[in-house]
């Protein structure tokens, strides 16, 4: 499975909710992690008055590179393994621009203990900038 | 020069030019045979462009089976939608969108098999309705797709949106979700807004089962 996203905005705007899932990218869960898969230059987000759940979800991608994403107006910016594992993918420049209260999570367990085990993630410029 | 050595190159000169002439034949021959289709929908019958849309597919299919080109950027603004204008496509192809307001009660599906492009002429917006946008509006199911790309059957390549906006306008749940895309599918240039459930939902074709989506 390949597919690819550029330069895409998702905004909840008055009809996100804090149980909206502003974008949600997922691979196969039945067997094992799918790629390779390309997004770049996403921004997905709530509204200052109507923030949302989280903003971005990646489950079960293998072989992809995922870069220059923005999330803004979220309990969570970005949650990665939510129900099943990624394997051999690479996260540049994650943004957390406007309140997000936890940026980028591991699993969706709160404790962090349990979840999914990953295998050869990389992350590198991601940054939250409090406003 | 002889005169038997003229006749000679002037029979060659008829012979070269014959087989020009032939060639270019063969070759409008070829194309008017094998090209796709660029197809004008207002020329179709239907009480809107959707159902135009539908209706230019289903005549031209069989004449074009490569694919068409559904060129509807000569619609006027807005258009009203009630039937997914990719129903029933049975060739692949792309559909050129003007600057319109696409007033849809349905989701728009593309099929797996026959896969399309959906390509707008740039960022939609529905305060002043430029560019083009796909918007929800009253009638559109509740917990429905705006857009899919394939229709869960089978894995899909190929098919694609772009250059525009989709408005679930507090309606439809998801703005844009997939099951199924492959290679050489997705999208770019997008913009989804006021969707309440999540806005992308792409699973592999292996895991068409109920996952965490919310209603």
């Amino acid at each position: 499975m390949n597919y690819d996203f550029h330069d895409v905005e998702g905004l909840a705007l008055d009809a996100g909710t804090s149980a909206t899932i502003a974008c949600e990218f997922d691979g196969n869960k039945l067997s094992q992690p799918d790629g390779p898969h390309v997004l770049s230059g996403l921004t997905c987000s709530g509204s200052s008055a109507h923030p949302i759940g989280t903003a971005f979800i990646f489950d079960s991608f293998s072989s992809s590179t995922i870069s220059n994403l923005n999330a803004e107006s979220a309990a969570t910016g970005y949650i990665i393994g939510n129900l099943a594992p990624l394997n051999g993918v690479s996260f540049n420049s994650l943004a957390g621009l406007i309140r997000l209260t936890t940026h980028i999570r591991l699993n969706s367990d709160a404790s962090d203990e349990v979840g999914p085990l990953h295998l050869r993630i990389l992350f590198q410029n991601c940054q939250q900038v409090y406003e | 020069m002889s005169t038997s050595r003229r006749g000679f190159h002037l029979k060659r000169s008829v012979q070269l030019c014959l087989l020009v002439f032939v060639l270019i034949l063969f070759h409008t021959s070829a194309f008017a045979q094998g090209g796709s289709g660029v197809i004008n929908p207002l020329n179709f019958p239907g009480a809107n462009l959707c159902q135009q849309i539908k209706a230019a597919i289903a005549t031209n299919a069989s004449s074009n089976p490569q694919g068409l080109v559904i060129d509807a950027r000569s619609a006027t603004s807005p258009q009203a939608c009630d039937v997914n204008p990719f129903g029933g496509a049975t060739v692949p192809g792309q559909l050129l969108l003007g600057a319109i307001v696409l007033r849809t009660t349905v989701p728009i599906v593309t099929p797996s098999v026959n896969a399309w492009q959906i390509l707008g002429t740039g960022r939609g917006n529905n305060v002043n309705e430029t560019g083009t946008l796909i918007q929800a509006v009253s009638g559109f199911p509740a917990g429905g797709k705006v857009v899919r790309l394939g229709d869960g059957t089978n894995p899909t390549f190929g098919n694609r949106i772009e250059n525009l906006a989709i408005d679930c306008n507090g309606i439809g749940t998801i703005g844009l979700y997939s099951t199924d895309i492959q290679e050489e599918s997705g999208g770019s240039n997008l913009v989804i807004t006021s969707c309440p459930g999540e806005r992308f939902g792409l699973m592999a074709p292996e895991a068409m089962v109920p996952d965490r989506y919310l209603p």
